[in-house]
């Protein structure tokens, strides 16, 4: 039998409890004694956390009630992104959880679209897209399991408060025997003969040993940075924001069920509608347009009453050179830093979660765990961040920030995957990491890369037919769209009426 | 519209790699108007050569609209359930590499951890013993999968074929698909000086085909892109220490096996690969090690079959070509990436690319951008194919036979290393984008060749010990019940693809 294996977390934030639920849901407790540190509550943003559909399995795996757990963390689904004025002024597209059309004959349906167009025959792609039909007419409903259906098309995410949601996980982990420990870790020893963790001093004089350390202290990288000295790679000359105000508003009457981002002279704006309340934020480069403006342009461009003072973090996008280093894990913020422009930071927490149960170590703590999860790790961090910079690069606006990022040598691995997609709409397929190419798909084309070829298969079904067939969709689209519930009366049913009922029955079930 | 580019293609060439190309083309473009002229050089298969072939090939051979027991009768083919390997250790059994996957996971458990938690407690039933394939192959039977068997675990099957024929019949489907054929001894490539790339080729008969693409199908010879092209070569000698092969054959094995044998030997590797009328046996040695004649005998003592008197001796030379795809000119099957031939991967390579070289046909008339993926991703194909290959060699434990001893200790290139190292850490496998061979397969290979992980997942600790033997029980139950239900190779054959079988 293999005696448990120590594992402490520091740092309480979403990273920390999405670790501690994950290893007190999935390990058992003769595997792995778990016990998350984190000093007395930082006063919480509160601004809200936009997610990417892979939440929902981590949810799953977990067995969390989807509906008690959107009441409690003031959730709203999310079909998407709606990207304004990217690429230039006045464009609007919604990067969809979900398909263009399907293909036909075994060619994607891109190429049709594409052939169409080139024929004059021009829709906007986002007519074969029924998560963005959904989404625009601020509808939700759930996917159907009836593959041929159009309405199974799609998968969707949600809007959520993250302090609420790590509050959520906190109970769910502390029921599940994670200990919890309030305190301030004052100092570190290590091992002299390898230079790992030995223990943590706290505050109180307590002196806590753990054969794992998870590392969700934020920035500063507490354990994997300040004592292990992992490494840090900075992406700022490709990522230029390096700050952001965030503020809460009103919950509004655009209830959209997709995060908001609209592209401002220095940076960009997210909007993120939850139950109670709206998050708002401007993510900026400080080169480009100073403190003072960069809040004054947020508090001008809300859409309803703010709730507090803007706020402002600052970073930097890059990432640690080692995730996993030594018997350390930087997790969140600790191992790196990329702008939520695609909603990513907490996907990126779940894969190093998931990619750390599978690699799940013991007490020996045997490097090659960490070489693996390593490589995984940084994979997902690069095809991330060429997504990223594509959303910077591809642009025609004329202010000093988007010509320094239309101007810059951007990675050549994305210089490429461009460079195919505007010859042919090849789009690249990779094993692991982030994005798709329906992803892909919707970010090009919406900010105006669009393919000059098509494949020639394309060429071998008759247009009237392919034509038909498109049509046929886009009008299959629009009318089931018309037959969702809207996005508004769903969350409330959802969250509360079945819960209502549940109650009920329990009752009733009591006097029985 | 921009007008298409390529309205024609021109393949120069012959047997699998040529017929192949033309049907693939054709099949793919030919509605649209694509014209193919194939220059046909001289056929260098024996008649008793065999393409032995990889599972995918089932899908690849209806997508051509091909007839799956018309080509078994024609090519008096076989089923190949997977391949056993023989004597690649003094002391280790023969392990089996099925075509298909192992056992059934548990939750999030993959079986290969559960497995190895109850062989550390000594449990001795063999990893193999959970393939569906593997237990059907000891017994000579033969089955198509089924949902059910798909429930369990996946399986697939490959083919011996006849070469002669096979490619026969795929010269007449091509040509009725449309394709025209011109035979020529050799050819001789007219390069535009301005461009770099083929105009058109002069034929033996002084005529002269011209074409908007060509395709060299010549072999390893590489005529138009290693010669016209000087696309050069880049070795894999170093790790494969076979440079010469000898194919030969012999009768008729009865019952007829559904799988073929690899045997290491020490001087190189012997495969055996059974057809309904007769036995391809294929010996590739280190020629320092063995004369042509030497080999043969080899050869007949190890296989303990009586050869006919029709071997035929070639040179072996693994590699690939830097590019696949340089000017107009792409090359298909061994003009483009040569290899050992352990793991059967000839077909399956010529296959591979026509699917890529399909989907990236030039749009229009600059086909760089279609050159340069294509390119990146047959690069990385052809190397994953030859990592598994190379795993044969690497982890071979015939300690004191030079030959094996120089395959063992030379370093393997980076993503095998990789896979093998966190292999021996708790049989973890890392996959790579462009994999042919799934993780079963990789498993397989490592754990036949008796490489041992140091540990497992501790995560299956998990799982109380009075469940998990009776799991295994239930698992062998069922393949047992199943195996016993289907039919032998030799009945599935005579009632369905089988002219005269006797």
């Amino acid at each position: 039998m293999i005696s448990p294996i120590k594992i402490v977390i520091v740092g309480g934030g979403t990273s920390g409890y999405m670790a501690a639920a994950a290893l007190t849901g999935l390990v058992s407790p003769s595997l792995a004694q778990v016990r998350l540190i984190e000093s007395a509550e930082i006063g919480t943003v509160g601004v809200g956390e936009a997610t990417l559909p892979h939440i929902k399995e981590f949810n799953d795996s977990l067995g969390i009630d989807e509906a008690d757990f959107m009441r409690k963390t003031q959730a709203s689904f999310k079909l998407g992104i709606e990207f304004r004025d990217w690429g230039k002024l006045g464009n609007n597209y919604i990067h969809p959880f979900g398909d263009f059309g399907q293909p036909i004959a075994g060619v994607e349906f891109r190429h049709f679209w594409t052939k169409s167009k080139r024929l004059g025959i021009s829709r906007p792609l986002e007519v074969y897209s029924y998560a963005i039909a959904a989404a625009r007419n601020m509808r939700f409903d759930f996917p159907s399991e009836d593959r041929d259906s159009i309405k199974s098309t799609f998968s969707y995410a949600y809007h959520f408060d993250a302090s609420l949601y790590a509050a959520f996980l906190r109970e769910f982990a502390q029921d599940r025997g994670l200990s919890r420990t309030e305190g301030k870790v004052i100092g570190v020893a290590l091992k002299p003969e390898n230079g790992h963790i030995a223990s943590l001093t706290l505050q109180s004089g307590e002196i806590v040993q753990g054969d794992l350390f998870i590392d969700c202290s934020g920035f500063r990288g507490l354990l994997i940075e300040e004592q292990l000295h992992a490494g840090w790679e900075s992406w700022a000359h490709w990522l230029p924001c390096d700050r952001a105000y965030a503020v809460p508003t009103e919950r509004s009457d655009d209830f959209m069920p997709c995060t908001r981002s609209s592209s401002l002279e220095a940076g960009w704006q997210w909007r993120v509608p939850l139950q109670h309340r709206t998050g708002n934020g401007y993510v900026y480069s400080s080169g480009f347009i100073n403190d003072q403006a960069a809040s004054d342009r947020l508090m001008g461009n809300l859409d309803a009453t703010a709730m507090a003072e803007p706020r402002q973090v600052r970073f930097q996008a890059g990432r640690r050179k080692h995730s996993w280093f030594k018997n350390c894990i930087g997790l969140g913020l600790a191992s790196g830093f990329l702008e939520p422009l695609e909603s990513t930071s907490i996907y990126l927490v779940q894969i190093a979660v998931a990619n750390l149960i599978q690699l799940f170590p013991t007490r020996s703590m045997d490097s090659r765990l960490a070489k693996e999860f390593n490589r995984l790790i940084d994979v997902e961090y690069e095809r991330i961040r060429d997504f990223l910079i594509l959303h910077y690069h591809a642009n025609q606006r004329d202010e000093a920030l988007w010509e320094y990022t239309r101007n810059m040598s951007v990675p050549d691995s994305l210089t490429y995957k461009i460079d195919q997609f505007r010859h042919r709409g090849q789009i690249l397929r990779h094993k692991d990491g982030l994005f798709n190419p329906a992803s892909w798909l919707a970010v090009l084309t919406g900010q105006d890369i669009i393919p000059q070829g098509y494949d020639r298969l394309a060429d071998n079904l008759d247009e009237s037919a392919i034509h038909a067939k498109m049509d046929e969709l886009s009008a299959r689209i629009a009318a089931n769209v018309s037959e969702m519930p809207r996005h508004d009366e769903l969350v409330r049913d959802y969250c509360f009426l079945a819960a209502s009922r549940k109650a009920e029955s329990i009752m009733l079930g009591a006097t029985q | 519209m921009t007008p298409q580019f390529v309205n024609k293609v021109v393949i120069a060439g012959r047997d699998a790699a040529c017929w192949l190309t033309a049907n693939a083309l054709l099949q793919a473009f030919g509605p649209t108007g694509l014209a193919v002229e194939v220059v046909e050089l001289p056929s260098r298969l024996s008649p008793h050569d065999v393409y032995a072939t990889l599972p995918a090939l089932e899908a690849f051979h209806s997508m051509l609209g091909l007839n799956e027991y018309e080509i078994m009768k024609t090519a008096s083919g076989a089923y190949s359930l997977g391949q056993s390997f023989a004597n690649f250790s003094p002391s280790g059994p023969a392990f089996f590499h099925p075509y298909g996957a192992h056992g059934k996971a548990l939750d999030r458990l993959p079986f290969i951890q559960l497995w190895l938690r109850a062989h550390h407690s000594g449990m001795k039933v063999d990893f193999e013993d959970f393939s569906f394939n593997a237990a059907a192959a000891k017994l000579g039977r033969f089955f198509i999968p089924n949902d059910q068997t798909d429930m369990f675990a996946r399986s697939d099957y490959a083919y011996h074929l006849k070469a002669a024929p096979y490619v026969q019949s795929l010269k007449s489907t091509a040509l009725r698909r449309g394709a025209s054929v011109r035979t020529s001894r050799h050819i001789e490539a007219i390069r535009n000086d301005q461009t770099g790339e083929i105009a058109a080729l002069n034929l033996s008969d002084g005529s002269q085909v011209s074409g908007d693409l060509f395709i060299d199908a010549t072999g390893p010879d590489s005529l138009l892109l290693g010669g016209a092209q000087n696309v050069g070569v880049e070795s894999w000698r170093t790790w494969f220490g076979c440079n010469r092969i000898i194919t030969a054959s012999a009768a008729a094995l009865r019952p007829l096996p559904p799988y073929s044998q690899v045997r290491a030997l020490k001087s190189g590797c012997l495969h055996i690969a059974p057809l309904q009328d007769m036995t391809g046996l294929t010996f590739a040695f280190d020629s320092t090690l063995a004369s042509d004649d030497e080999a043969l005998n080899i050869a007949a003592m190890a296989s303990q079959l009586r050869l006919r008197a029709d071997a035929v001796a070639d040179t072996l030379e693994p590699g690939r070509r830097s590019v696949a795809w340089a000017g107009n000119v792409v090359a298909i099957g061994e003009s483009a990436a040569n290899f050992d031939p352990i793991d059967s991967l000839g077909l399956h390579a010529i296959h591979q690319s026509l699917v890529h070289l399909i989907g990236l046909f030039p749009v229009n008339g600059s086909e760089g951008t279609e050159r340069d993926e294509y390119n990146r991703i047959m690069a990385s194909h052809f190397e994953r194919l030859r990592d598994f290959q190379i795993s044969h060699f690497k982890l071979n434990q015939k300690v004191g036979d030079a030959f094996w001893d120089a395959a063992r200790t030379e370093p393997p290139p980076s993503h095998l290393a990789h896979k093998i190292e966190m292999f021996k850490a708790r049989a973890l496998m890392p996959m790579y984008d462009d994999e042919t061979f799934e993780i079963d397969s990789w498993l397989s290979s490592f754990l036949g060749h008796g490489l041992t992980p140091e540990a497992y997942d501790p995560l299956v600790e998990m799982l109380p010990d009075d469940q998990l033997i009776p799991l295994f029980q239930r698992m062998l139950g069922y393949i047992k019940d199943q195996v016993q239900d289907m039919t032998s190779h030799d009945a599935y054959l005579e009632l369905h693809a089988s002219k005269n079988y006797a």
